[in-house]
C-alpha cells in the first residue's frame, strides 16, 4: 500500500517540506485555491515525485472530511504538513481565527482518525504565538482541548476580546501550538506523533512582496537586529521538519520549534524589545 | 520498563557483531525499537547488551556463527518472532591479523553472503541492510569479471567450492580480507535485486582506520607504524569515530536514502585516495 504525505496549503514552506519527505511516497497537495494546488505538482512532479491535488478549505468541516477520504483513498496516510493559513495582512481578525485556529484543529482532529502507525504530523504556526504575552492556565487548556465545533465561541476569541488582525494572528499561533500539545496524546494512542514549528522571517514571494512594502522597514530592522542577522529560506523550515518527521524524531511529540533566527528573543530581550 | 508483547507493531533491528561500529550503529538505530544484538563472543555480546539495556535501549541478544548457515538462519527466525525486521546491520568480521585466510574467507566472504540470503527471507518491505565492508575492498587491484561475477551473484554455497577461493588458492590473509570486502561490496548489488523484491534496499559502507578497540591494538601491533603512514599521508590526518560511521550508516539505513541500494560509501578520511595517487604503497 502506498504511503501518503498530505501537505495543506502549498506554498513554498509546505513545498520545501514535502520535498524533503516526500521521496517515494504519494504526496497530495491540498490548497484552498486549485491553481496554487497544480502549480506546486506540476514543480513536483517535473522533479519526480508522485503527487496528486486536492481543494481544500480548512475552515469547512465537510470539506476536511472529503480531503481525508481523498488521502486515504490513495493508500495509508503517513504524514500531514499543515501549512495552510492566512496572515494578518490578509485577512479580518475572525477570518484568522477561522482558518488558522479552528482549521489546525478540525484538520488535527480528522487526521488524528486516520493517521497510520508511526506517522507524524507538523503544523506551521508562526513566531508570532511566541511574541502573545502568557495567557491564563484556564486559557491555555481551552485551546488545547476544548472540542473543535465550540473553539471559536470561547469567551476571549470574541470580537470584542481581539484588538486588531495582528492579535488574532497571535491568539491562532499560539493555539496551534497547545492544540497540538493536546493531539500529541490522541495520536501517541495510534503510534504516532505530532508537532509544531513557529517560524520567523522565511523567504517566500509573500515576505519578498512584505520586505518591500510599507510594513517593510520594520521587518528589514528585525532581520538586522536579529542574532541571525539574515532571513531564513523554505528549505531550511524543510530540514528541521524532516527531522520531527522522521525516524530520529521518535522521541519528540507535542512540542513547539522556533525557527527564526533569535528574532523571538531580540524581542523579549533584546534590542527589538518593546520601548 | 514495561515488557512489550511482540508483534507487527515492534521494530526490529538486527545488529550482527557487537564491536565499536555495531555498537555505535545500535545506539544511532535503536531507540524506539526492539534490538537484537548478535556476536560470536558471548562474553563481548552480554557485556554490550547490558551497555544498551542501561541506556535504556529495549535490548535482546544471541550468540551467531555467521559462517554457519544453521546458526544465521536461526537468528533471522528469532529476529521475525520478535516483530517487523526493518533493519539489518552485519558488523561481523575478522580481520587479516586475526586469523587464516579460510576463516576470513568463511567469516567475511561467506558469511555476509549467507546473512544477505537468510535475512532477505524476513526483511520487511521497506526495510533496509547494511554490511560493514572494509577501505581495503578498494585496496583490490581490478578482478577478472568471471570472478567479480560469482563474488556477486554465485550462490553463497556455490561461492566457496569457486577455484579462486579453494584452500590453498589465496596465498595470505590480506589477500583473503581484501577479496572478501570487495565482495562485500560486489555482493550488494546481487542482494539489492533480491531484496528489492520485497520493497527492501541493501548497501554497504567501507570505513577506514576508526578508533575502536581493535584498531588501538593494530596501532600498538607491528603494522602499526603501516596504519599511522596511512593516517599521516589521507587528506583528513585522523582516525574517525564510530560514531561518524554511525552517522553515514543512519542515512542508508534511512528514509533519506530510499534511492540508494546495491551502493557502497567509502568513508576513509581520503586513505584510498591517498593510495591512488601515490602517496602511500598499495598492498595488493
Amino acid at each position: 500500500m502506498k504511503q501518503v504525505i498530505v501537505l495543506v496549503g502549498a506554498g513554498l514552506i509546505g513545498q520545501a517540506i514535502a520535498r524533503r519527505v516526500g521521496a517515494g511516497k504519494h504526496v497530495l497537495l491540498a490548497d484552498l485555491r486549485q491553481e496554487n494546488a497544480e502549480a506546486a505538482a506540476k514543480i513536483m512532479s517535473d522533479a519526480g515525485f508522485d503527487v496528486s491535488t486536492a481543494t481544500v478549505d480548512v475552515s469547512s468541516r465537510p470539506s476536511v472530511e472529503a480531503l481525508v477520504q481523498q488521502a486515504t483513498s490513495v493508500g495509508e496516510v503517513f504524514g500531514l504538513i499543515q501549512a495552510a493559513g492566512v496572515s494578518p495582512t490578509q485577512a479580518s481578525p475572525e477570518t484568522i481565527l477561522k482558518v488558522d485556529l479552528y482549521g489546525t484543529a478540525l484538520l488535527l482532529e480528522e487526521f488524528g482518525k486516520v493517521i497510520g502507525r508511526g506517522g507524524t504530523a507538523v503544523v506551521i504556526a508562526s513566531q508570532s504565538g511566541h511574541r502573545l504575552p502568557a495567557l491564563t492556565a484556564e486559557q491555555n487548556s481551552a485551546l488545547a482541548t476544548t472540542p473543535v465545533e465550540e473553539l471559536l465561541r470561547l469567551p476571549f476569541l470574541q470580537p470584542a476580546q481581539v484588538k486588531d488582525s495582528l492579535h488574532a494572528y497571535q491568539l491562532a499561533k499560539r493555539g496551534n501550538s497547545l492544540r497540538v500539545m493536546a493531539e500529541a496524546v490522541r495520536w501517541g494512542k495510534r503510534g504516532a506523533r505530532v508537532n509544531t514549528i513557529s517560524p520567523g522571517i522565511i523567504i517566500t514571494p509573500l515576505a519578498k512582496d512584505e520586505l518591500t512594502g510599507p510594513r517593510g522597514p520594520g521587518y528589514r530592522r528585525m532581520i538586522e537586529i536579529s542574532a541571525a542577522g539574515r532571513a531564513g529560506t523554505p528549505d531550511e523550515v524543510g530540514t528541521l521538519a524532516a527531522l520531527l518527521m522522521g525516524p530520529d524524531g521518535a522521541f519528540i511529540t507535542g512540542s513547539d520549534f522556533l525557527i527564526d533566527g533569535g528574532v523571538t528573543a531580540a524581542y523579549w530581550f533584546g534590542d527589538l524589545a518593546p520601548k | 520498563m514495561q515488557e512489550q508483547t511482540p508483534g507487527k507493531n515492534t521494530e526490529v533491528v538486527v545488529v550482527i557483531g557487537a564491536g565499536g561500529i555495531g555498537m555505535a550503529i545500535a545506539r544511532r538505530q535503536g531507540f524506539g525499537k526492539h534490538i537484537l544484538l548478535a556476536d560470536f563472543n558471548e562474553t563481548l555480546l552480554e557485556t554490550a547488551a547490558q551497555e544498551l539495556e542501561r541506556a535504556s535501549y529495549k535490548v535482546s541478544s544471541r550468540k551467531v556463527d555467521v559462517s554457519s548457515r544453521d546458526s544465521v538462519r536461526a537468528l533471522a527466525e528469532e529476529a521475525a518472532s520478535l516483530g517487523s525486521v526493518t533493519q539489518v546491520i552485519n558488523t561481523a568480521g575478522v580481520s587479516p591479523n586475526m586469523a587464516p585466510p579460510d576463516r576470513i574467507l568463511a567469516v567475511d566472504l561467506y558469511g555476509s553472503a549467507v546473512v544477505f540470503e537468510e535475512f532477505g527471507r524476513v526483511i520487511a518491505p521497506g526495510g533496509a541492510g547494511l554490511i560493514v565492508s572494509s577501505m581495503a575492498g578498494h585496496m583490490s587491484s581490478p578482478l577478472p569479471p568471471e570472478q567479480e561475477r560469482d563474488l556477486a551473484f554465485a550462490p553463497a554455497d556455490d561461492l566457496m567450492r569457486k577455484p579462486f577461493l579453494a584452500p590453498g588458492a589465496v596465498p595470505n590473509s590480506m589477500v583473503a580480507y581484501i577479496l572478501s570486502k570487495r565482495a562485500n561490496q560486489l555482493r550488494v548489488q546481487a542482494a539489492s535485486i533480491a531484496w528489492g523484491k520485497r520493497g527492501a534496499r541493501v548497501n554497504s559502507i567501507s570505513p577506514g582506520i576508526i578508533a575502536t578497540p581493535l584498531a588501538q591494538h593494530e596501532l600498538n601491533s607491528p603494522i602499526g607504524d603501516v596504519y599511522r603512514a596511512m593516517i599521516e599521508a589521507s587528506p583528513a590526518k585522523r582516525m574517525a569515530s564510530p560514531d561518524e560511521v554511525a552517522v553515514a550508516a543512519s542515512y542508508l539505513l534511512g528514509p533519506d536514502a530510499g534511492f540508494v541500494t546495491g551502493s557502497d560509501l567509502l568513508i576513509d578520511g581520503g586513505v584510498i585516495a591517498a593510495m591512488r595517487a601515490g602517496l602511500l604503497p598499495s598492498p595488493a
